[in-house]
This record gives C-alpha cells, sequence and structure tokens, in this order.
C-alpha cells in the first residue's frame, strides 16, 4: 500500500471542511444539500481507505506500516516531526471512526432537513472527523495535540450548534435560549482542564526524554524504560488527566450529561462513538508508559470503576432520554479505562518476559479497545433511536412517552437490541467484551471486579427501564408529530 | 543598482506620508485615506521585500541592510545607525502591516481626518524606529517620538475619558524613559559610546560604573516594563485601551507593547547578561503574577474592550516568562509570541472596533448578545481570534505559547522555574474561560429586537479583518517561517548569556 493512503484518510475530510466553509457556504447558500453529499462522500471515501489500511496492517510483519515523517519546526534543541503511526490499534479505529461518522452523517440528512445552519453543521462535522483521525493516526504527541484540541473545538462547536437557543424555545425560557451556549463553553473549560494536565505530560516528557515522538528507535517509547518509576508514573498520571477530561471522567464528567443540548446526531458521533473514546485511545497508545507504572495503572483502574459505577447509579434516576444514555457512556467509559487499567496491571504482573514488546501491548489494551469498538456501535444505535423518538414524538422527556412499540417498531427492535448489548446479553457483541473485562478484574484487581460486577446489573436495569419507558406500556400513547427518518447504523456481533 | 537605504525608507516612508497630508492643502479627505493608505502600503510591500532578502541561514551576519551615518559631533560616539536582526525584522514587518491595517480600520473617521491620519502616520515611524535602531542615543529619541501622537491620538478621537486616559499614558511612559535615560547616560559615561554592538561586545561588568550595574538594568528595565506591562506597572493599559479610538488600541497591543519586550530582549537581556540572569527569577514571579492575576482580572470586565485590554496583560506575561527563562527556545517563543499577540490581539481590537462602530456605540457585555444572528462574518473572525487568544492549535498564539512553555520548562536558569511554569499554564484555562464567556455574551443567546438593524462588516473591514486572519493561520499552521528568522535573531543572544 502506498504510504500516502494514510494521509490521505485525513486530508479527505478536511477537504470537505474547506469546500463547505469556504465555497459553499458563502457562495451557494441555496443549494445546502450538496453540503450533505460532500461530508458524506468524503467520509465514505476515508472509509473505504481505512479498510484497505486495516488490510495491509494485517499483512504486514509486526501489524506497523512504515510511513515517513514531515519535518514541521526546528528550534533551538526542539525539534518536531510530525509523523503517522499506523499500527493494529490504529487501524480499528479508523475504521470505528469513520464507519460510525459516515452513518451518522447519513442519518443526519433527515434530521438536520430545514435547519438553517445545515451547511454550517456539515462543515464542522467533516472537521470533526478529520481532527479525530488526526489524533488516532499521529506519531507524535504534539500532532496528536492538535487533534486533541481540536476535537474539543468542534464539540464546542457543535454542542452549541443551536446557539441562538434550542430550536422552538420561547422568548423568555431563560433555560432553554442560553443552554446550548452554556453547555458548550462548560464542555470546552472542563476539558481544557484536563487537557493542562496532558500537555504538561508532554512537556515533561520532552524535558526527560528530548523528543516528541511516540514509537520509533528514538521515540519515548523505546526511552520509558530508562526513566525513572516516579518519572514515568508522573507523565502517565498527567496524560490520564487529559484522557479523563476527553472521556468524563469522575471528576472531569460534568460536562458531558449537558453535551446532550447538541443536536442528537452529533451526541451520537460525538459524545457516544468517537470523541469520549479519545481519552481511552489515549490511554492505549500511551500503554507502554502505563505498564512501566503500577501505581499510574492502579490509579486508571480505580477510577475507571468508580466512574462505572457512579454514573450508573445516576442513570438509574434520570427522566431525559438522552441523560440515561449520556450517563451509561459514561459509565461505559468507565468499563474501558477500567480494561486498560487492569491491563497494564496484567502486564506488570508479567514481570519480565521475552515476549516481543506488541505482544505484550496486544494483551494490555485488548480487552478495553474490543469493549471501545463494540460500545461504539450501540451506542450510536442508542442515540439515534432516540433522536428518531424526539422527531416522532417532539420531546426526550420519558415520563411523556410510552407504547411507541406500535408506532415507531423499527426503531423499537433496534433500540432493544442495542440495549440488550449493552446489558451484556449473551450473545451480543457487548457480552463478549465486558465478560472479558471482568474476568482480567478478577484476576488483576479484586476491588474493581466487584464495582464493574455490580454495575452490570445497573446497566442492565437502568437501559431497560428507558425502553419500557419509552416504548413499553400502552396507557400513555404519545401523538406522534414529524416523520421519522429512521436510519440505522448495522450492526455485527 | 544596490540600495541601501532600504530601513531609512521603512522608517521614514510614513513621515513622508504624514507630510504630504499635512500640507497637501487640496487634498479632499477621501484623497487623504488614500494617501495614507498608499503610503503606509509602500512601507509594508518593502519590509516584507527586506524579509525575503534577509539571509537567516547558518552563519550568517545577525544584523544586516545596515546604515551608518555620522550626525552628532564625533566626539560623541553617537551614529545613525540602523539595521535589523532576526528579533527586529519580523516586528518591523508587523509594525508595518498593522500600519495598513491600522488605516483601513479607521476609514470612517470623519473629525479633523487631516490631523488624525498625519499624527497616526507620525506614530508608526516612532515604532519603526525603535525597532530598527542601533544606537542607544537613537533609540532612545524614536521611543520619545511615539509619544506626541499617541497623546493627540487618545485625548482627540478618543472616548469615554479620553483626556485622562491621554495623560495617564504619557506622564507613565515619560516616568520611565526618565529612568531610562537617565541609565543610559550612566552606562556611557562609563563605556564612551553609545552603541548597541560596541557595548554588548564589551564586558560591562569589568566597567567602573557610578552606580551597580544591577541598577542600571533596573532603571532600564524599569522603561521597558512600564511599556510590556509588567505587572504592577501595568495600570495604564486599561485606560489607554478603553478610550483610544480602534486605530490606536489596534497599534498599542499591535505593536507598541512589543517596544518593551523587544527593548528586554535587545537591551536588558543583551547588554547585561550577568545581571539578567542574577535576578531571572524575580522576573519570572512578575511574569507569572501577570499572566494569572491579568487574567483573573478579566474575568470580571463587562466592557468588551477594557476585557481585552487585560487580556493582554495576562498574555504579555508569556513574553516576560519567554526571556527570563534565558533559553533559546523560551527566547524564540517570547519573540514568536510578540508577533502572535500583535496579530490575534490587533485582530480582536479591530473586531470590537467592527462591534461598536456598527452597534450604536455599545460595546457593553451586559447590553449586547445574539449578534451572530445581524453579523455572522464578524462572529466567526471574532471566534477564531478569540481562540487564537486561547491558544488553539493550527493558530500564531498555540505555537507561541507552547515554545515558551517548552523553553521554561526545560530552562535550568534559576532552580524551581518548572513550577512556574506549571502555573503559568494553569493560566490557559482562565483564558478559555473568559474568551468563550465573552463571545458567548457578545454573539450567543437569543438574537436582540434592539440589535434587529445591525448591519455585518463592511467591504474594507473586511479586507482588514481577513489579512489578520491569513497572518494568524499561517503562523500557526507553518511558523518555520518566521521562527527561522528569529533564530537568527536569538543566537547571538544565547552567546551573550554563554550558553
Amino acid at each position: 500500500m502506498p504510504h500516502q493512503i494514510p494521509w490521505l484518510i485525513l486530508l479527505l475530510p478536511f477537504l470537505a471542511f474547506v469546500i463547505n466553509s469556504i465555497i459553499l457556504r458563502p457562495f451557494f447558500p441555496k443549494q445546502h444539500k450538496l453540503a450533505g453529499y460532500v461530508t458524506i462522500t468524503a467520509i465514505g471515501g476515508a472509509f473505504l481507505l481505512s479498510l484497505w489500511t486495516l488490510m495491509a496492517v494485517m499483512g504486514t510483519e509486526g501489524h506497523k506500516l512504515e510511513i515517513p515523517s514531515v519535518h514541521w519546526l526546528t528550534v533551538g534543541k526542539v525539534n518536531v516531526e510530525i509523523g503517522l503511526l499506523v499500527d493494529s490499534l490504529t487501524a480499528v479505529m479508523l475504521i470505528v471512526v469513520t464507519l460510525v461518522s459516515l452513518m451518522v452523517q447519513i442519518y443526519s440528512q433527515g434530521y438536520m432537513r430545514g435547519d438553517p445552519g445545515y451547511i454550517r453543521y456539515y462543515a464542522w462535522m467533516a472537521l470533526f472527523t478529520t481532527f479525530m483521525l488526526v489524533l488516532i493516526t499521529s506519531n507524535s504527541l504534539l500532532f496528536m495535540y492538535l487533534g486533541w484540541e481540536g476535537v474539543g473545538l468542534c464539540s464546542y462547536l457543535l454542542i452549541g450548534f443551536w446557539y441562538h437557543g434550542r430550536p422552538g424555545a420561547k422568548p423568555g425560557d431563560t433555560i432553554g435560549l442560553h443552554a446550548p451556549a452554556n453547555a458548550a463553553k462548560k464542555a470546552f473549560i472542563v476539558t481544557r482542564l484536563g487537557d493542562v494536565g496532558f500537555l504538561l505530560a508532554i512537556l515533561y516528557l520532552f524535558q526527560k526524554t528530548g523528543t516528541f515522538t511516540m514509537d520509533g528507535p528514538d521515540g519515548i517509547f523505546a526511552r520509558v524504560g530508562a526513566l525513572s518509576a516516579g518519572a514515568v508514573t508522573l507523565a502517565a498520571m498527567g496524560i490520564f488527566a487529559g484522557a479523563a477530561g476527553k472521556s468524563a471522567q469522575f471528576p472531569l464528567h460534568v460536562w458531558l450529561p449537558d453535551a446532550m443540548e447538541g443536536p442528537t446526531p452529533v451526541s451520537a458521533l460525538i459524545h457516544a462513538a468517537t470523541m469520549v473514546a479519545a481519552g481511552v485511545f489515549l490511554v492505549a497508545r500511551t500503554m507502554p508508559l502505563f505498564m512501566h507504572s503500577a501505581d499510574a495503572a492502579t490509579l486508571v483502574a480505580i477510577i475507571g470503576g468508580f466512574t462505572a459505577i457512579f454514573a450508573a447509579s445516576m442513570g438509574l434516576v434520570m427522566n431525559d432520554i438522552k441523560r440515561v444514555i449520556a450517563y451509561s457512556t459514561i459509565s461505559q467509559l468507565g468499563y474501558m479505562m477500567l480494561a486498560l487499567g487492569t491491563g497494564a496491571l496484567a502486564i506488570i504482573g508479567l514481570g519480565k518476559t521475552n515476549k516481543p514488546e506488541t505482544e505484550l501491548l496486544g494483551l494490555g489494551i485488548t480487552v478495553g479497545i474490543f469493549h471501545l469498538f463494540n460500545h461504539a456501535f450501540f451506542k450510536a444505535l442508542l442515540f439515534l433511536g432516540a433522536g428518531s423518538v424526539n422527531h416522532a414524538t417532539g420531546t426526550f422527556d420519558m415520563r411523556l412517552m410510552g407504547g411507541l412499540r406500535k408506532s415507531l417498531p423499527w426503531t423499537s427492535t433496534l433500540f432493544f437490541i442495542a440495549a440488550l448489548s449493552l446489558a451484556g446479553i449473551w450473545p451480543l457483541a457487548g457480552f463478549w467484551s465486558k465478560d472479558e473485562i471482568l474476568v482480567q478484574a478478577w484476576e488483576h484487581h479484586r476491588l474493581v471486579f466487584f464495582l464493574a460486577m455490580i454495575t452490570v446489573f445497573m446497566t442492565a436495569f437502568y437501559i431497560f427501564r428507558a425502553y419500557f419507558m419509552t416504548f413499553g406500556w400502552n396507557g400513555i400513547r404519545t401523538p406522534l408529530s414529524g416523520d421519522c427518518p429512521c436510519r440505522t447504523s448495522p450492526y455485527g456481533t | 543598482m544596490e540600495f541601501n537605504f532600504i530601513l531609512s525608507t521603512i522608517v521614514f516612508l510614513p513621515t513622508l506620508g504624514a507630510i504630504v497630508i499635512a500640507l497637501g492643502r487640496g487634498l479632499s479627505d477621501r484623497g487623504i485615506k488614500l494617501t495614507a493608505a498608499l503610503f503606509t502600503l509602500l512601507a509594508f510591500g518593502l519590509s516584507l521585500s527586506a524579509y525575503t532578502q534577509f539571509d537567516s541561514g547558518p552563519g550568517t551576519p545577525s544584523f544586516q541592510f545596515r546604515e551608518i551615518a555620522a550626525w552628532l559631533p564625533a566626539n560623541l560616539n553617537s551614529q545613525y545607525h540602523l539595521g535589523v536582526d532576526g528579533l527586529s525584522l519580523p516586528l518591523v514587518v508587523l509594525t508595518t502591516f498593522i500600519g495598513i491595517i491600522s488605516v483601513l480600520v479607521s476609514w470612517g473617521i470623519n473629525i479633523r481626518p487631516r490631523e488624525y491620519f498625519a499624527w497616526l502616520l507620525l506614530l508608526e515611524t516612532g515604532i519603526l524606529g525603535v525597532f530598527t535602531s542601533l544606537d542607544l542615543l537613537l533609540f532612545f529619541l524614536f521611543w520619545e517620538v511615539e509619544l506626541i501622537p499617541m497623546y493627540m491620538l487618545i485625548s482627540i478621537w478618543g472616548s469615554g475619558r479620553k483626556e485622562y486616559a491621554a495623560m495617564k499614558f504619557v506622564v507613565y511612559t515619560i516616568f520611565g524613559s526618565a529612568l531610562m535615560l537617565a541609565g543610559m547616560l550612566t552606562l556611557y559615561a562609563a563605556a564612551g559610546t553609545f552603541d548597541m554592538e560596541q557595548l554588548a561586545a564589551m564586558n560591562l561588568a569589568s566597567l567602573n560604573t557610578a552606580i551597580p550595574l544591577a541598577a542600571i538594568f533596573f532603571m532600564i528595565m524599569m522603561a521597558f516594563a512600564i511599556k510590556l506591562p509588567v505587572f504592577p506597572f501595568h495600570t495604564w493599559l486599561p485606560d489607554a485601551h478603553t478610550n483610544a479610538p480602534t486605530a490606536v488600541s489596534v497599534i498599542l497591543a499591535g505593536v507598541l507593547l512589543k517596544m518593551g519586550g523587544y527593548g528586554m530582549i535587545r537591551i536588558s537581556v543583551s547588554l547585561f547578561p550577568g545581571v539578567a540572569k542574577e535576578w531571572a527569577w524575580l522576573l519570572v514571579i512578575l511574569a507569572i503574577i501577570g499572566v494569572l492575576y491579568g487574567a483573573a482580572v478579566t474575568i470580571v470586565q463587562k466592557d468588551l474592550k477594557r476585557l481585552i485590554a487585560y487580556s493582554s496583560v495576562s498574555h504579555m506575561g508569556y513574553v516576560l516568562l519567554g526571556i527570563f527563562a534565558l533559553n533559546q527556545v523560551s527566547l524564540t517563543g517570547a519573540a514568536l509570541q510578540m508577533v502572535s499577540h500583535g496579530v490575534v490581539t490587533g485582530l480582536l481590537f479591530a473586531m470590537v472596533g467592527v462591534v461598536y462602530e456598527h452597534n450604536h456605540h455599545n460595546r457593553d457585555l451586559t447590553q449586547l448578545g445574539g449578534l451572530a444572528r445581524q453579523m455572522p462574518v464578524a462572529a466567526v473572525v471574532f471566534s477564531l481570534a478569540g481562540l487564537a487568544s486561547l491558544g488553539l492549535p493550527g493558530t500564531s498564539g498555540f505555537v507561541a505559547e507552547f515554545l515558551v512553555f517548552v523553553g521554561s520548562f526545560t530552562s535550568n536558569a534559576f532552580d524551581g522555574i518548572q513550577l512556574y511554569t506549571i502555573l503559568g499554564i494553569l493560566g490557559i484555562v482562565v483564558t478559555a474561560g473568559y474568551t468563550l464567556w465573552m463571545l458567548q455574551r457578545a454573539f450567543y443567546g437569543p438574537p436582540l429586537d434592539k440589535f434587529a438593524d445591525v448591519k455585518d462588516a463592511n467591504a474594507v473591514e473586511m479586507i482588514a479583518i481577513f489579512a489578520f486572519v491569513v497572518a494568524i493561520m499561517l503562523i500557526g499552521i507553518y511558523p518555520a517561517i518566521v521562527t527561522d528568522v528569529i533564530g537568527n535573531g536569538i543566537n547571538p543572544v544565547m552567546r551573550f548569556l554563554g550558553t
């Protein structure tokens, strides 16, 4: 495979952003449908190239592609190279991001129909996808930070998409008129608090190793073994602070439930499938640091476990269907962190072995990333289902719903399947990944295991509460309003 | 044909323009504006051509386009000595850039335009002279030249408490200048020359000065600290900004403050490396106070212009941190931060001007709201400037602040500088807070009926603001076009510091 292909994956959505924002928005504001087609084509192309990349990675020795890096800046001792790191982790993430993004863009055509900001919406969705792809393909911490902050920016723009107020908010409704802008601001500032930790970790690692490059003979990963345990722990904790901000781990989770102010497809893309996964990805990517520091790994596992049970308990009592799903997201992200933390402990537990580095890494991250992969799809499905329900009923409040199974059979069935998977019912995907997580937790950290086990039951409870309040019971029949753009993402176990 | 007077031409083109405007009785108002635009554009074009001709490869002389002429009695050892290196050249380009922009954003001025544009152009000459002088006496003269136009521009074309603000600005500056002149003369008495290059080559510590070298350092430093401004000498800045006309705010934030940072690197650090090392801890502490205190004060501002003025105090703290971390990377970052802040904050003030002019002269954040509906372009550009100001990667603000952080975090100027750097980095969260809050209150929320007739930026304003946007993105995406040149100016400084 030519090594320009991964760069092209980044470039395609960026081109869509440029076309939408610089050409379509100012010059062809009437041709708004074009914006959707441009973005869908670009992301579809990126998806196909990602498939090609995945196959190429699987067929390569060591599952890693060699891509020459580009020189960006030299100031004194500081030399910044921008390179891509495409290994199996990146390849899987490429598929997740481009596929979920593609489905969301297709769905959005119906959901956003008639919105005055249609072109703006597609421009930002394309930009968001670009930054997410930058984040997962970068081999340089600095370039990754570009994607990281860019994703934060786009979530700010998309959460606050209706910055003049929620659609349909009446004059005098001070909450409704200001909620989207407030939520957007909150999301950016809270995640930025975590970003300071990430930035400090980057600076600290640079001070210790003299480079921003992660992989490679002179990279940070190759030199981490030579650092003192305290230094690695500090750096790993800084990185985890950044990850906790983006992935909404306690105590930086407060922005995510508010972030549901954005259009529902945005919630599906950003707050279920990709952006919040950025933190999990970051921990997985920097696993070589965590596997040199038992303290940091334990911290990740415990924060993850606590977040899982804490957010699940919040999910039990929410009445807004999107908020239930949002808390469920936080809880499931906790699971992933827990899996990565115990994964790192598993590697540390092995002690010195002759196993090659890649195999060890795989051991640490596979379980967590497997859950991330599954979660991305069933959670996107849940959000899109919630969006369809909202379009059909005009509300997100589950107390006003009920009996929708009759009127929305397709949505109901798909929502049910996703809920089963979320609850970890055999034979759906969620079962397999949760099972793996629990086994790993049992072996490496008992406390975390019990947290996770209790959370499993709470998860099943809240998601079926949501399902039955919305679709079950015939008591209250919600009057239907509007049509139902029921496009749904494909689902596989 | 060799053209050897490029610097003098750049410096005095605006003066020539001022003379033409002042004496050209036949010029209409429009003619005055076009003349001003023509002369500033010429200066900008020439400075760009100097920038492309500048040779920043390894082993090249640091000062280029040198001009030396005798202008005072020879026994005074002061010469008309101009030259630019990698440190001053980007600032010269920035000044001429801001020069043409400030003429464009003044297009709506119709009160005594002849005087206004004459003063505006004279001001540009003063600033350009400071960045190009290599002789202390000449430097001081240009430093003072800028005062009179500033006083006139604020007190005649300003708003609010304009006379008070103009007077405060002059008193603060004169106070610093007086100390600087005394310091320079003391130095001259011992060293026998005003030439900066000769002074830098000497070992000043071995001179027998009338007062300790550190005292001279701080006397000269005082003028720069007031100009930058360094906490606690910053209080003139919000007043001057708030009451100045838009173009003057743009110049003030864009380049005038940079005279302070430039002076610190060119004179304080280069001529007194030993003293600078000894006292770096004090100045770094002041820098961090400036960053955090400036940001904290910014949060509570209600006047859009005052808010941005205080944010400048915070951002200039990063310049001071970068300079006195005394490390190649941090100094480069500080120099880049000066350029970047000039463009970013220049744009912010230009945008405040647009919002103010189009909104019935209203810039009170408690009154504004929902303007993104009426002024979509202004909202987008304002947001972009805000994001650059909070250091988003991809904009010039990020590269500059990041280099400052890397440099000061890896610096060994004194023990514990890492701790101060961490405190400084916390400032970026506060910056995000006030920037987004400002954007939300001005542009988001429900559209208001009282602003229903508000128009978006007009064509002349669009040219000005998009020029800024291009500069911000260009430096943000490919900073090497500036940092490679800056490196040529920072290398000699590192030699003086003995590292």
